[in-house]
Formats: C-alpha cells, structure tokens, sequence
C-alpha cells in the first residue's frame, strides 16, 4: 500500500516542526520564533493501519498571496495530490490561526485542524470547546501538546478518518461567503482552471485558485501557466482577462479584492471564537510577560543586557571548555607514540607513518581538542536563548539601527543564526521578504563569525590579551569577545548602509515582526540533544575537512622543490602579502587552506610552525604561545589575525549555499570580496597603527 | 445612561454645560488618528487600514482588520518600532508602517 500524503502547514511559530518531530520522531530544528523553518522537511510517520509521508511545511500567514515562502506552501496544498492536511493552529490565538486554517480547508478539502499548545493555553486560562469547534467547522478539531507528546494518537485517527470521508462531506465544510461579484467571477473561472490542471482536488479546491488567481494577477497568471496543459491555456487567460475586468468594473481593484477576503476570513474565524473560546481579560503570566518585555526593550537596559546575556554565554562556553579541551588534548597526545608504533609494528614504510600520524592524525587531533570543546558548549547555551524567544526581542531592539541602513530589522535573527552556522544564517534571509533587503542580508551574513570561528578568536585572546589566570581570565575573555561581536555587528550596519546606497539602491520596504511569547525551554533535552547533535558534526566535519587538510599538509611539508619544502615555498610567497595585513605567510596560507572549514585555520597554522622544525608538543594554551611567539609572532600578529578571522571570504559550505540562494555567480563573488577587502583594509590600518608605537 | 440622554436631545432640560464636555469627549475619543500616534498602553479600535500594495494585505494579514482592538504595548530600546497586541499575538511595527493604520483611541493610560 503507498504512504498516505499529509502535509503539515500553519501560521508560523505555531510548533509545525514540533508536531513533526513528535509524530515523525525525527529531529528537525526548532527555535521560538516566525520563520525559523525556511524549507520543508518530509518524514515518515507510522500509522496503525497505513504509513504516511508527512510534509513540513514552511510557515505561512496568509495563503492568498505573499512572500516566496507562503507562495511555496500555497502552491503545495492547492496543486499537489494530498491525502490530507493538517492545519497546526496556536490555542493561545486562535483566532488568527484559525484565518489560516479555513484559507487550508478551501484549498485543500481534507483538512484537520490540530490545536497545539493546549497546555499554554490552560497555564493562561484559556477554555477551547473543542467538540464545538468541530461541529461549526464542520471539519475535525484535535487539540495536542505536542510538546509532551500529548493528543497525536488521536490526530492520527482523525487524520485517518479525513482520508477515508467521502468527497461530498469534505466539501460541506465551513465556507466563507464573498461578496457576490467576486463569487460569480471566481466560478467562472472554475472550470478552466479544473481542465488545465486535472490534480486540483475539486470545486473547492479551484474555487479557491480562482480567488488566488484574481488577488494575484498577472504573476500568479504566469506561473499557473508554466505549470498548466498546453489545451487549458487559451481559456485560462481569457477567463482571467474577462473576469478581472468584470471585478474592476464593479470596483475590486487588487488591494480592495485582497482587503476584502483576508477580512471576510477574519470575520468569521472572530465569530467562531467567540462561540468556542472562553478567555479571562489579562492572565497573570500575561502581566509577567509584558514586564519582562518591558526591560528587555528598555531605553536603558535594553541593550546593555543583551550584552551582558551574550558575555554570560560567552564565559560559560569558555570555562566550561578548558577542562574538556585540556582532557581531550592530552589523550589524544597520548595516543599519538601508540598509533606510531602500532603501525611500525604492521610495517609500513615511514612515509605512510608520517602521513598518517604526523598529518591525519594530528590535525584531527587538533581541531577535535582545541575547537570542539567551545564548539559544543556554545551552540546549545544558544539554542536555549532560541528556544526562550531571545531572538526575536534582539531583532526588535536593532531594528531601528538596520532601519537606518536601509534595511531590514530581520537580518538581526540572520545574524545570529549566523552565530550558529554562517549557512544556515544565509539560508535564513528567505524570511525577509524584499528581495533587495535580503540580498543585503546575505552578502553579510559571513561579517559576524560563526561557531567554527569563535574557538580561534578566544585561543588567541586567552593567548595574547588576558594576561592574568584564575577566575577572572575567562571573565575579560568573555568580555573581549563581546567586543569583537559589536564590531562585527558594526560592521555589518556600515556595510550594510554602503551596500544600499551603492549596488543595492532602495527605500527600506515595510516592516513587521511577531514577538512570540516566552516559554520555558526543554533544558535537559536542549542539552543533551545538542551537545550530541554539536558533537557529532564537528567529528563528522574533522574527518571529512581536517583529514584530507592534513594528509594535504604532510604532502607539502615533504614534498622539497631544490632542497626547500612546497610550504615553505608557499609560505614565502606569501610573506609580504601576510607582512602587510600584521600577519605573516603561514596565517594566510592557513586561512586559504581553512576555505573548507573556519575551525581548521589555527590548526593548520600550528601545524605549520611545527613542521618547521620546532619539535616540541604544545599542550595547553602556554605552550602553544611560546611555540607561536618563537615564530614571531606579536600582540599585534594576533590582533591582525582576529581581525582577519572575523573578516575573510565565508567558508566553502557558506559559499555554496549563497550560490544555491541568489543563483548569481556575481552576487557569490561579492559576498566573498566584501567581507575580504574589509579585513584587509582593517588589518592594514592596524598594522600602520602598530608601526607608530 | 442618564448622561446619554441628554446627549441624544430625548430630554430637552437637563444641563447644557454637561452635554458640551460629554460631547467633546466624544468628540476627542473618536477622532481617527494614525496608530503610530497610540501611546504605551493605549487602546483603539481599528477604522482603517490603507497600506501601499503588499503592505496593507500583509497587516490585514497579520491581523490587523477593521474593527479589530489594538493596543500599543511598549516602544523598542531605540524608540521606533514598536509593539503592538492584535488579537491576542504581539507584532512589531515601524512607525511608516504604522501610519497605515487608522484607528480611534478607546482608553487606556498614556
């Protein structure tokens, strides 16, 4: 028997992905704010009499019109065969869930509606009549916690039971009436739209394309019929032509037509809730919240705290790294005379020894010691801020400064996905709805430095500018990097500015951005889950970056042209580049072999200076810093080499996916110029500066 | 109630000098004015909504529909956008975004 098709779709921060995880029993991410899945994921679901393939659909406000995304999901629930849809609706506002979830029933007739967050909903009071719900909708209604797993088994049976109802039940749901005008013009439109596409799922169904048809004219027309049979062609853009002229006669220009649908939805979904829905004025966590909100976008106290919550994270990732870095390096170090010996007893040749152990072997060793550790601890410290609702709160506050640049206040929740991952940050920018404004998102996204990047900048730091030990180290290493980010978060407003009065010329386009309400964060699970999931990616990453970058390093070392190693070669070749931004040959010939991956730079640098003869086996962060020192370098080598760590050409995973995102090499090429020339002019500044004292 | 009166004329006595003040009040209370002009914890009911193209479906979308109640909640750390509760979600607005919106005040401390 085939999978069931079900698709999964709802208003955005509603907890779609959450009811796909608890259902599928996979781990897509989630995080509390609108937007945060920008793709659909599928998985399969097991039933008790039939499987399904279930479909994660992006968020969506409206269904009639909008963003790329909400386009997607649209096009998705209207035109694909489905067996079913479930729409997730927010018990905590229903009202604006359920504007969504009648636009689903008319596009897609085998709907049912999941109400998650009941428990939300009772902590404030809120009484949902969910057997009214069900006989005013005409559609089935199950409320879930899908949080705590609560209610799927009976979505499952509901979802079943959608499937099997006969056609003629699914099409006596609920209804919203239009003006007459725009009823006649949309069943006139009907039929054409049934014959050239045969997959739409009924009258229903194309009763609701025909709406989406007039609200969107022209551009929606062209893309209907890219995807329309050849014979439906003539009659679809006739019937277009004429009906639209006939709601233009009558006064339904585009905007009046649109306004007056979404409000038609509106006014329908108010009167269900008021029949199904009991709620007390103001709750208490209500109250709580707002106070909170209050001092998180305070004049005052704003901004000072998102530092000091930032800096807080930053010391936990660092004193919470050194033991375990500590640990990990010398038993990897350890291990190193026992693998040597292990394979001279097998006996293989030096070569083989020296590339595997001297090349592989330390390198992994290498990133798996000195980066993993900060690595793991941060990314879930800064899930946890994602899943409290942090984010968005930053967002709102910067919103103003990215207003000032031209752009959008979104590209803060871009940034700091950008903390994260510079990719996944970039992937992101599909929440910004202006083509313009996202373009600018994306070409600096990689200006703020990314989880691979951040155990190189607090090495050097804790190397070259916290001088004392003890408690207080971590503290002023925290706060130094704070530093770095508001430089960079700088940098990315004046770049941002520089952008839109040059390339990118345009008015900032209009703004809104939903403050989604706090909750109490899965600790545990957050924890585990992701210092796991962190875990595994980055030894993923070590074996398939680092290793090929070591055995890549050995070859060089050994490999002498006239009696000269090919790195030294290199190395010299790009000494007075390196000399002219603060640093020397080896850093650049680090950063340009850590394309694949940021947390291989200082690895790769390390192990150059090693290769050059100084034999001795840096454990600790003192060690590492004579050994660096002894090649020259300086406070202000390593300030040179910050400053170049956190402004260079994105990494190659980053790269492509800008590819995968503008589809334009040009853009590509700029988004890895910027950041580089940026770093340059920086650096060289800091050099002839440094040259002064 | 009694105050009403006067002011629909159905009792031709009462006291002049009351129904001037009911009627500015009024008055003032209905005045449409721009929701960007709301203050922190100020109330309204929206009247119009009047967006450019994409803008106007996208706050109608958002929940922001004639005669649905808006209060404003608290401005940003620098002032301009600012945070709106519409049906029972809390949104962020820039103020040119705002000044879309129509609205009359119903109450609420400034």
């Amino acid at each position: 028997m085939n999978p069931l098709r079900v698709a999964l779709c709802g208003n955005p921060n509603v907890g779609k992905s959450t009811v796909f995880n608890a259902l599928t029993g996979m781990r897509q991410h989630t995080g509390n704010w609108a937007g945060k899945t920008v793709e659909s994921a599928r998985g399969q679901v097991r039933g008790e009499q039939q499987d399904w393939t279930l479909v994660d659909l992006p968020g969506a406000y409206s269904l009639l019109d909008g963003s790329p995304e909400e386009v997607v999901a649209s096009d998705y629930l209207n035109f694909m065969e489905l067996d079913a849809a479930v729409v997730v609706c927010d018990a905590t506002c229903l009202e604006r869930s359920l504007n969504l979830a009648l636009q689903v029933s008319e596009a897609c007739p085998r709907a049912v509606l999941c109400v998650n967050l009941m428990d939300e909903a009772v902590k404030r009071g809120i009484q949902i009549d969910i057997p009214m719900l069900e006989t005013l909708l005409c559609m089935p209604v199950v409320g879930v916690t899908a949080k705590k797993k609560q209610g799927l088994k009976e979505l499952k049976r509901r979802v079943l039971q959608a499937v099997t109802a006969p056609d003629a039940l699914c099409e006596s749901a609920v209804r919203l009436c239009y003006p007459q005008v725009v009823e006649r013009a949309a069943a006139a439109l009907c039929p054409a739209l049934l014959a050239a596409f045969p997959r739409i799922h009924g009258e229903r169904s194309a009763r609701f394309a025909a709406l989406r048809l007039l609200v969107g004219g022209e551009r929606f027309l062209r893309r209907l019929l890219e995807e329309a049979r050849p014979e439906g062609y003539a009659a679809l853009r006739e019937g277009f032509a004429q009906q639209r002229a006939a709601l233009e006669a009558e006064g339904y220009v585009n905007e009046r037509l649109a306004a007056e649908l979404i409000t038609e939805g509106y006014r329908v979904a108010g009167r269900l809730c008021e029949a199904a829905v009991k709620k007390p004025e103001q709750s208490s966590a209500e109250l709580r919240q707002l106070r909170v909100d209050r001092v998180l976008s305070s004049k005052r106290v704003g901004i000072p705290l998102m530092l000091g919550l930032l800096a807080l994270v930053f010391y936990i990732t660092i004193s919470g790294a050194n033991i375990p870095s500590a640990w990990l390096s010398a038993k990897l170090m350890g291990l190193e005379p026992m693998l040597r010996d292990l394979l001279a007893s097998a006996r293989a040749p030096a070569w083989l020894i020296g590339l595997l152990v001297d090349g592989v072997y330390r390198v992994v060793a290498w990133v798996v010691s000195v980066m993993l550790p900060p690595m793991a601890i941060f990314f879930p410290l800064f899930t946890l801020l994602e899943d409290f609702g942090f984010l968005p709160r930053v967002a709102f506050n910067l919103d103003c400064c990215f207003q000032h640049c031209c752009a959008c206040g979104k590209q803060a929740l871009c940034m700091m996905q950008g903390f994260g991952c510079n990719a996944v940050g970039v992937m992101g920018c599909r929440i910004i709805q202006s083509p313009r404004e996202r373009l600018i998102a994306i070409l600096t996204n990689a200006l703020v430095p990314c989880n691979g990047r951040f155990p190189t900048l607090i090495a050097l730091i804790s190397m070259f500018f916290v001088f004392s030990s003890g408690a207080i180290a971590p503290i002023l290493c925290a706060l130094a990097l704070v530093g770095l980010i508001v430089l960079s978060v700088l940098m990315t407003f004046a770049s941002s500015k520089l952008l839109s009065k040059t390339v990118l010329k345009g008015i900032p386009s209009s703004f809104s951005l939903e403050l989604p309400p706090f909750r109490r964060p899965k600790i545990a699970q957050v924890l585990v889950r992701s210092v796991l999931d962190r875990t595994l990616f980055v030894l993923g990453r070590a074996v398939a970056v680092a290793a090929p970058a070591g055995l890549c390093l050995w070859v060089l070392a050994n490999v002498t042209v006239n009696g000269t190693p090919l790195i030294r070669l290199m190395a010299d070749f790009l000494n007075p580049f390196g000399r002219l931004l603060g640093m020397d040959g080896v850093i650049v010939l680090a950063f340009i072999l850590g394309f694949p991956a940021n947390e291989i730079v200082l690895p790769i640098a390390i192990m150059v200076y090693l290769s050059q003869g100084a034999l001795i086996e840096p454990q600790g962060f003192d060690a590492l810093r004579a050994l660096l020192v002894s090649n020259g370098w300086t406070v202000w080598t390593a300030a040179s080499m910050m400053l170049f760590c956190l402004f260079h050409w994105p990494c190659s995973t980053t790269v492509l996916t800008i590819y995968k995102e503008t589809k334009s090499a040009r853009w590509t090429l700029l988004s890895m110029l910027l950041p580089t020339a940026i770093g340059c002019v920086a650096c060289a500044l800091l050099t002839l500066v440094s040259r002064l004292f | 109630m009694q105050r009403f009166a006067y002011l629909d004329g159905k009792d031709g006595g009462g006291l002049p000098s009351l129904v001037t003040y009911d009627k500015v009040v009024r008055f003032m209370m209905e005045q449409t004015l721009a929701l960007s002009a709301l203050g922190g914890g100020q109330t309204a009911v929206i009247t119009s909504v009047h967006g450019k193209g994409a803008m106007g479906a996208r706050l109608r979308d958002l929940g922001f529909t004639e005669q649905s109640t808006v209060t404003c909640l608290y401005a940003s750390a620098f002032g301009d956008p600012r945070a709106y509760r519409v049906k029972d979600t809390v949104i962020a607005l820039r103020r040119a975004d705002a000044c879309c919106i129509g609205c009359h005040c119903t109450g609420g401390a400034r």
